[in-house]
């Protein structure tokens, strides 16, 4: 909401300062040495739940990241539960639980990954662990189209109770029943910050586009809202909806902040995104149970 | 450490007093009152010295000067700005009064070279590490969009550094733009900029001219580790109705000032951008309903009750305004002093004031259901009482007290339909009393040394966290209203001391401590309206500087150039940055994401000014380096400040071509500024994230820039009371990209690339001034 605002502060500075302008720029600097980079999700849906295991490289490296194979992966939840992974064959680098399987909400999970990475004969062990949150009840998720500077846009929002403790939760969305943008940058945040221990009566929680609005093209709209997931009339539009350890809200914002550089009256000093991941690797953890709700676009 | 300090100060305070007893030779005095010749009016702050020698004084708020002399033959010189330097010989016998009565310039008061300081005051003053301006050598530089702007002028002395292009916030010898404590008329403004940094909020029209200190702070003021900017508004009593004011691509001003009787003179001034008129132009219909404009009134009144009394009115307020069909978003200062001069004898003068000062910054959003807003800001009252006493020669005393009360406001949230979430107000208490004496040893030696005590509190009404070694709160303690529950003092030594070589050429050396209660949260170089002050408090401890500075200076070609060279070492305490990923906007516990250390700064600055003929400028070269070590930061390892620039050039040259044009070059050099460029990257489900071997440890590419101007007069010698001038302005004549940010971009398919945003590249202006 705030930032929508700003958005639009800067289009008029932009406007007015029509000299500014963007252009490539070569960069050199040395090249940071590779570490382990391990990212999971554990969740309560019964599935195949996956690892991913990769190493870094230098930053304006053109060829993608190297994946680590042959890896030993398991999770064990705090009454002692194993579950086991096995890379998958056509996925370099992935790692699937063996079974479906799903986590049980209260409880904590231990990642274990035992690999040799640094090449030098002998696995080391990296660790990370997450709690699983109870769900959240929702009572109900609404859409409304709404005209937003002269834009026509549709406002997802939740009604459901906020609990009295300091709560971070996540949003991911389904669009006629398939998964859509579940990349780190693309997924939706909200803390209880201002809200906490009340009623959410209808917290905006995603601005979409319409799909039949044809401006949507112009080019003054700037990157993330051109990246906006756009509806249709009659869409059923679903929302899964989970409570996530503050530490994962904070990798996630991080990740966000960082990845695109500078940026202008409101950065921060670049900084290492912080991970859970033991004995100096990067990347998360974390488990999150899942509650579904969906609604349907109406004109 | 402190009663070391304290030692020192005391024993050249008594040093001063014993070696005054002993200098006692038979002197004559003369006195009397400079006013104008036609006016009568008295003028203040005219200079009165002895010519070829280094006396002089100043006149008084009613005009009078009063100098000390042995018997002799002398050449009495007054110059006063505005006015025509006058000369008198004078046979001294015994003491006597001499009147003397200035003509004013017929000629527009920017077109004259004339200073209220004697010419060769940079060699022969205590002062160190002070740049002083009038507002004509500002006006004729060339201005980005040709709006005139003091902070982008300072930008240009030697030492002084800018945080981001285009921006009016500034680093003084490698301090946080936060330390620099700038003052309009006396009062504190805490937000200096309009449009997000881009402008100033100072009106050229209603400014007289300007006063930087770089680290020897005058002991008056306190609260700030860096600099004072002080800014004064005109204050001359104008001989009658009269107005100023120019039309430009972004702004237009206007100022118009007159005078009731003799003893009553006014002054108003306002300007008001006009940018957003351009989008009812607009076909996006957003655009059309959005506003996005700036104002600044000022407002002045004068009244001299007696020959001993005189008031002061001064008012200032301005604000920046944003306004979208979603929402508004408005930030501004409010600042306003009434001031009382007082004297109670020739040798003792006063002045009192109350000041006042206020920011704001407040957002509003609504759409579809949603109602919510944002508001934060700081409020001062402050009273401060200065007196100047002249006792004798070795006895110029100036002390006084004040007191500040903050309220801080660090932020507001109401969204309709939920309760408010209030952050804690946060009162606090700024007291502060010094004494300071300047005289001069012998013809060679002048001294300049005092001690300033200052006091901090904090008050109730608040809970406070207390958090332990991890930044964790570990328990909170409420205290009532108005309990005082934390107090700090310290005690601030400021020594300066001025030995002249020859008649044009002196050493100097000072020392200076200074200490800081109150900062900004903040984390961005360009500055953000956003930002929050806060207090010192039991978690957050003030920060100290210590600052050694030592110089030369040498003018040639009777006093037509001026040159210097003055080397500082800063040594800082309890320097303040913000952990990584620190959340500095509503956060309840914004004390634990501080972080303090260590800061060191030290440079040498070289500068050479030609201030008269046709041909006038300066050129100056700053070597410097910034840095800080604070625990939790980058491991531990020092790192460099953000402003910190190695090498810095500013040159700036006038030319008066004929009676009508005069001409204007400005180009600018730095070092690029420090910054964290990722070294290594991880890849997340197609997308890459960064990785950083530290903070600070790159540089971006040098900034430089060429501006030029020139200045118009179609009439100059026109008798008719209507003069305008006009002034074209080129900014970044040569169209140098100069990195503004630097992102980096990535899509699906491809690794990621670095890009930058440069801002202004040939950005051409007009303006068309006015008087009359």
């Amino acid at each position: 909401m705030k930032n929508k605002l700003f958005t639009y502060i800067f289009t008029a500075i932009a406007l007015l300062f029509l000299t500014s302008c963007v252009e490539p720029i070569e960069i050199e600097t040395s090249d940071s040495p590779p570490v382990i980079v391990i990212y999971g999700i554990f969740t309560d849906e019964m599935k195949h739940h996956s690892v991913m295991i990769s190493s870094s490289s230098p930053y304006f490296d053109n060829q993608p990241n190297q994946v680590i194979s042959g890896a030993e992966v398991q999770i064990e939840s705090s009454a002692h539960d194993i579950y086991a992974f096995a890379e998958v064959d056509s996925i370099p680098g992935q790692y699937n639980t063996v079974n479906e399987v799903a986590g049980i909400n209260g409880m904590s999970y231990t990642l274990k990954v035992s690999v040799d990475f640094n090449n030098d004969g002998t696995k080391e062990l990296y660790t990370a662990a997450s709690f699983m949150h109870q769900s959240v009840d929702i009572d109900s998720i609404k859409i409304r189209s709404a005209n937003l500077m002269g834009r026509k846009r549709y406002i997802m929002y939740l009604y459901a109770q906020d609990s009295p403790s300091e709560d971070y939760y996540l949003s991911r969305f389904k669009v006629n029943d398939i998964l859509v943008r579940d990349s780190i940058s693309r997924l939706s945040l909200l803390n209880d910050n201002i809200f906490n221990g009340q009623y959410m009566n209808g917290i905006p929680l995603e601005t979409f586009r319409d799909a039949t609005d044809t401006s949507n093209d112009d080019e003054d709209d700037d990157d993330n809202d051109r990246r906006r997931l756009s509806l249709n009339v009659d869409d059923t539009v679903g929302i899964l909806f989970s409570r996530i350890e503050e530490g994962y809200y904070r990798f996630i914002n991080q990740c966000r902040n960082e990845m695109r550089g500078e940026s202008s009256f409101f950065g921060t000093p670049a900084s290492n995104i912080v991970s859970n991941i033991s004995n100096g690797g990067v990347g998360y953890f974390a488990c999150y149970s899942v509650t579904e709700s969906k609604t349907v676009v109406k004109k | 450490m402190y009663i070391k300090k304290t030692a020192i100060s005391i024993l050249f305070l008594l040093l001063g007093i014993i070696v005054s007893g002993q200098n006692q030779r038979q002197k004559t005095e003369i006195s009397g009152t400079v006013s104008d010749s036609k006016t009568g009016e008295t003028l203040l702050g005219a200079f009165v010295y002895i010519k070829g020698t280094e006396q002089g004084t100043f006149s008084d708020s009613k005009g009078k000067y009063s100098l000390s002399l042995q018997k002799g033959d002398y050449i009495i010189c007054c110059t006063f700005m505005g006015y025509i330097t006058k000369e008198i010989n004078v046979n001294v016998r015994t003491s006597q009064t001499i009147n003397l009565q200035l003509e004013y310039s017929s000629l527009e008061l920017e077109q004259i070279v004339v200073s209220s300081r004697a010419k060769d005051a940079n060699v022969k003053s205590v002062d160190m590490g002070v740049e002083r301006m009038n507002i004509g050598e500002i006006k004729r530089l060339p201005m980005l969009m040709g709006e005139v702007d003091i902070l982008k002028v300072i930008q240009l002395l030697p030492g002084v550094q800018s945080t981001a292009e285009g921006g009016s916030g500034f680093s003084v010898r490698g301090g946080a733009p936060d330390q620099n404590l700038i003052l309009l008329d006396n009062t504190t403004v805490y937000n200096a900029s309009h449009l997000f940094g881009f402008f100033s909020v100072f009106n050229n029209d209603v400014i007289s001219g300007l006063e930087l200190y770089k680290g020897d702070l005058p002991l008056q003021v306190g609260g700030r580790l860096s600099s004072l900017l002080s800014i004064q508004t005109k204050s001359n009593v104008p001989e009658r109705f009269g107005a100023t004011g120019g039309i430009g691509l972004i702004s237009s001003r206007l100022m118009l000032e007159g005078a009731v009787g003799k003893q009553t003179s006014w002054m108003v001034g306002g300007r008001r951008s006009y940018v957003d008129i351009f989008f009812g132009l607009s076909s996006d219909d957003a655009i059309k309903k959005s506003t996005l404009y700036f104002y600044d009134l000022n407002a002045k009144i004068s009244h001299q009750f007696s020959n001993n009394d005189k008031f002061e009115l001064n008012v200032y307020n301005g604000q920046d305004v944003f306004g979208a069909e979603i929402g508004k978003f408005n930030y501004g200062n409010t600042a306003a002093s009434l001031l009382w001069r007082h004297r109670f004898s020739q040798n003792l003068i006063s002045k009192f004031s109350i000041n006042i000062s206020n920011y704001n910054c407040d957002i509003e959003a609504s759409f579809d259901e949603m109602d919510a807003s944002w508001a934060a800001g700081i409020f001062d009252v402050a009273a401060k009482a200065d007196f100047t006493h002249h006792v004798n020669k070795h006895l110029n005393l100036n002390y006084g007290v004040s007191g500040i009360m903050h309220r801080i406001n660090p932020g507001k949230v109401s969204v309709k339909g939920y309760s408010d979430y209030d952050l804690q107000e946060n009162d606090a208490l700024e007291y502060g009393i010094y004494l300071s004496n300047e005289h001069q040893i012998n013809e060679k030696l002048s001294l300049r040394y005092g001690l300033r005590w200052s006091i901090f509190q904090n008050l109730g009404n608040i809970t406070m966290y207390r958090y332990d070694e991890n930044y964790e709160i570990t328990d909170s303690v409420y205290y009532g209203k108005g309990k005082v529950y934390n107090t700090y003092t310290r005690l601030e030594p400021r020594i300066g001391a001025v030995f002249l070589i020859d008649e044009q050429s002196s050493v100097k050396a000072n020392y200076s401590h200074n200490t800081q209660f109150i900062q900004l949260a903040e984390n961005s170089a360009s500055g953000s309206p956003l930002s929050v002050w806060f207090a010192a408090s039991p978690n957050v401890k003030p920060q100290s500087a210590d600052i050694f500075s030592v110089g030369y200076f040498r003018n040639f070609k009777n006093n037509l150039y001026e040159t210097s060279v003055e080397i500082y070492y800063k040594d800082m305490k309890n320097v303040i940055d913000f952990a990584e990923h620190a959340r500095l906007l509503m956060n309840q516990q914004l004390e634990g994401e501080i972080r303090t250390g260590k800061g060191r700064a030290y440079g040498i600055e070289l500068s050479l000014k030609k201030n008269t003929g046709k041909l006038t400028g300066f050129i100056n070269y700053t070597l410097s380096r910034s840095e800080r070590t604070i625990p939790e930061i980058n491991n531990g390892r020092s790192y460099l400040a953000p402003y910190d620039k190695t090498h810095a050039v500013n040159i700036v040259l006038n030319y008066q071509l004929s009676e009508k044009i005069n001409a204007s070059v400005t180009w600018i050099f730095a070092s690029g500024t420090p910054t964290t460029y990722p070294t290594g990257r991880f890849q997340i489900g197609g997308e890459y994230f960064p990785i950083y071997s530290g903070r600070n440890e790159y540089r971006k590419p040098a900034y430089h820039r060429l501006d030029l101007s020139l200045n118009y007069v179609p009439n100059p010698r026109s008798k008719k009371r209507w003069k305008s001038e006009w002034n074209f302005s080129l900014y970044n004549a040569y169209g140098r990209k100069n990195p503004w940010l630097i992102s980096y971009k990535q899509n699906e398919t491809a690794t990621p690339t670095a890009e930058m945003l440069y801002l202004f590249r040939f950005v051409p202006s007009v303006t068309y001034n006015f008087k009359f």
